[in-house]
């Protein structure tokens, strides 16, 4: 992996992190996570083995079947996740489910009806928080606000963050749009939230009253500690900041929660 | 023909190069650059060019825009290869014109014209996979010893030239000419300034706060200051001020413009002389190392910054216009930093950075531009777009598929 993308990675993982702990710290109620198109990601792990919240967290991963299956696979193998996700473990080819986790092999483009009923191990009473990093961006837009839409409907004391490019109406985001599309990826969203105020738009008028969004260079220069920013510079040297503020500048974490509860974090960038 | 004619040809159709042509080339480079000064005399008219980074196909274009070499002199400020995947076709033509043509072409050194550098950055890693050994790259290395620091394009009132920026160390021309260049880029020191520092706007001073910089803060905090280096290093005072540092909401933010609001600005100006006095000291040389004037270098204290970089300095508008009065320059041209634009002039046009790497590592959308000088030191910018990797039949070289990466 090349060190822009490392350091976008550690930007991307580090800023949601404290998102996620603000939500999980806001008080001693129970939460759950519902994270879409979940992937590889093992931030479960890390927070299922949190004694801070132990019996009080419940953590829910929906994908596609190819991949759920081959993170059943890992869990399997690896002792370090099948202990992480507790006791009561059951498991198929494509899921695993536990008292404390599941893996949902769904595709999310499923879930948008009414009629769709909550998956296994959702609770609808408790603060739940949604999280899309990169996947939303995948679907149609009408589709997208559908997903988010049913969440909604379904959890009242949602909140939501969701990371996604931005700002890919200049001349670099063109050339992402192209580089891409060589790919065979495209991001259908994109042109619909281009830009910090609609992505923010776009969580209101999901009835999250209180929603922010920030671009990752931002982020980087004020929610990470610099003592933390330093250490990874002096790992993987970067002989130059333009390119990564650059990439930093098109990325973008928006996040947002209704009437129920308000997000406590993070203390520099709150404001009436 | 030549075998330099012929180089020429081969790699204008993307041949390989055979590894004992490399070796003849690099002697013959190493024997013209030996000659040549630090501060190496460029006649005008001269066509002043930035960064390429390996992007052969832009240099191509590059040439085209500006005329061919030698019917148009040409001033390379360095950063030849790394990133592109054409640094050694990049390097090989540069050197062939510089051997055909000694006298049309300077080629400067720019902080990738390092063996650390290019370890990391992509150059290495090519002429291993074209060769199999890295005996090409120790060759190229070799050459990149003998390149000259900088350049001086006309008599009184030129320009200075030179890939990143300037040196606290460094006062006038001559101080560079006493550089022992032929060695790797050293971490720290004049060399390695000139090779790696930036210009930064936030170290600008206005008017009424210069006179209290000069006599009153920088004495004071210049004094009690020994430019003690571990000092400098565990100095945490230029930290971004998070203390209530009311951003605007996202709804407030325009399109990738962050959460910055006009209330916060000041407290991201991170390096700002007033905000934090004793900030530029970081930037000091131990004086007795530097051999600079003591009162000179405090009353500049404040002009320069720490570079995110992790070598070279930042420099504010006081070092350039006083290097440009001292040393009768009217213009610092550089290359050194990505200009989306292709070139940006800065502190009342004293100093130019010039990029000439369009759409850089293939993702960045910028412009490039080449940079004219005539023989009235009138500038003349020449913009120029990337070549389309896809342009099919009438492709000059045949293009490897860049693959950008994103954070998806």
């Amino acid at each position: 992996m090349c060190r822009l993308t490392t350091q976008g990675t550690y930007i991307r993982v580090n800023s949601i992190d404290l998102l996620v702990e603000a939500f999980l710290n806001k008080d001693d109620s129970p939460k759950q996570i519902i994270s879409l198109g979940a992937g590889s990601d093992t931030r479960p792990f890390q927070l299922l083995t949190n004694e801070k919240y132990h019996n009080r967290l419940v953590y829910h991963e929906i994908d596609f079947p190819v991949s759920t299956s081959r993170k059943v696979a890992a869990i399997v193998a690896d002792p370090r996740f099948s202990s992480a996700i507790g006791t009561g473990i059951e498991k198929s080819e494509n899921e695993i489910h536990s008292e404390t986790y599941h893996l949902h092999a769904q595709d999310l483009r499923n879930i948008k009806s009414d009629s769709f009923e909550i998956l296994r191990g959702m609770d609808q009473s408790i603060d739940t928080l949604v999280i899309s990093e990169c996947c939303l961006c995948y679907l149609e837009p009408a589709e997208s606000a559908a997903v988010l839409s049913w969440f909604k409907s379904k959890f009242s004391r949602m909140g939501c963050i969701i990371y996604e490019p931005i700002g890919l109406d200049d001349q670099f985001g063109r050339v992402m749009i192209q580089n891409l599309a060589v790919r065979g990826i495209s991001l259908p969203t994109l042109n619909k939230y281009h830009s910090l105020r609609s992505q923010v738009e776009r969580l209101v008028a999901l009835g999250l009253e209180n929603s922010r969004a920030a671009d990752m260079e931002f982020i980087h220069d004020n929610w990470l500690s610099r003592e933390d920013n330093e250490r990874i510079d002096n790992l993987e040297f970067l002989d130059e900041r333009e390119e990564l503020n650059l990439l930093l500048r098109h990325y973008c974490i928006a996040w947002g929660s209704g009437q129920s509860w308000k997000w406590d974090f993070p203390e520099n960038s709150q404001q009436a | 023909m030549s075998l330099v004619d012929e180089t020429i040809e081969l790699l204008k159709s993307c041949s390989h190069v055979p590894e004992s042509v490399v070796k003849q080339l690099c002697y013959k480079a190493q024997e013209l650059l030996i000659e040549e000064g630090n501060v190496q005399l460029v006649h005008t008219p001269v066509t002043i060019c930035g960064d390429i980074h390996g992007q052969f196909h832009d240099l191509l274009t590059l040439f085209s825009i500006g005329g061919e070499c030698p019917t148009t002199s040409y001033l390379f400020l360095g950063d030849f290869v790394d990133r592109g995947f054409y640094s050694l076709e990049s390097f090989l033509l540069l050197l062939c014109l510089k051997v055909r043509y000694p006298d049309s072409i300077t080629l400067i050194r720019g902080n990738h014209e390092s063996r650390q550098i290019t370890s990391a950055y992509g150059f290495y890693d090519e002429c291993l996979r074209k060769y199999g050994s890295a005996s090409v790259w120790r060759l190229c290395c070799n050459v990149f010893d003998y390149l000259s620091l900088s350049a001086l394009v006309g008599g009184p009132g030129g320009v200075f030239c030179v890939h990143g920026g300037l040196s606290p160390a460094i006062q006038n021309l001559n101080e560079i000419r006493h550089i022992d260049r032929k060695q790797e880029v050293p971490h720290d020191g004049p060399m390695c300034d000139l090779l790696w520092s930036d210009p930064d706007d936030s170290l600008d001073m206005t008017n009424e706060n210069k006179d209290d910089i000069y006599d009153n803060e920088l004495n004071e905090n210049g004094n009690g200051h020994d430019a003690d280096e571990e000092d400098a290093g565990t100095n945490t005072n230029y930290r971004v001020n998070h203390a209530g540092s009311g951003n605007g909401t996202g709804s407030s933010g325009e399109s990738s413009e962050g959460m910055r609001s006009d209330s916060n600005s000041n407290d991201e100006d991170i390096y700002s002389p007033v905000s934090s006095p004793d900030i530029g000291l970081n930037g000091l040389y131990d004086l007795s190392k530097s051999g600079g004037n003591r009162s000179t270098l405090q009353s500049m204290a404040a002009s320069w910054g720490v570079s995110p970089r992790g070598a070279g300095y930042l420099f504010g508008s006081l070092p350039v216009h006083q290097f440009n009065h001292i040393n009768n320059t009217s213009l610092i041209a550089r290359a050194h930093q990505l200009v989306l634009e292709g070139y940006k002039e800065m502190f009342d046009n004293q100093l130019v950075t010039v990029w000439s790497a369009p759409n850089y590592c293939y993702r960045c959308g910028n412009v490039a531009a080449i940079l004219n000088i005539d023989d009235n030191y009138e500038r003349r910018y020449s913009i120029f777009h990337a070549q389309e990797a896809d342009q099919g039949t009438g492709q000059v070289v045949p293009t490897k598929r860049p693959v950008a990466e994103y954070f998806l």
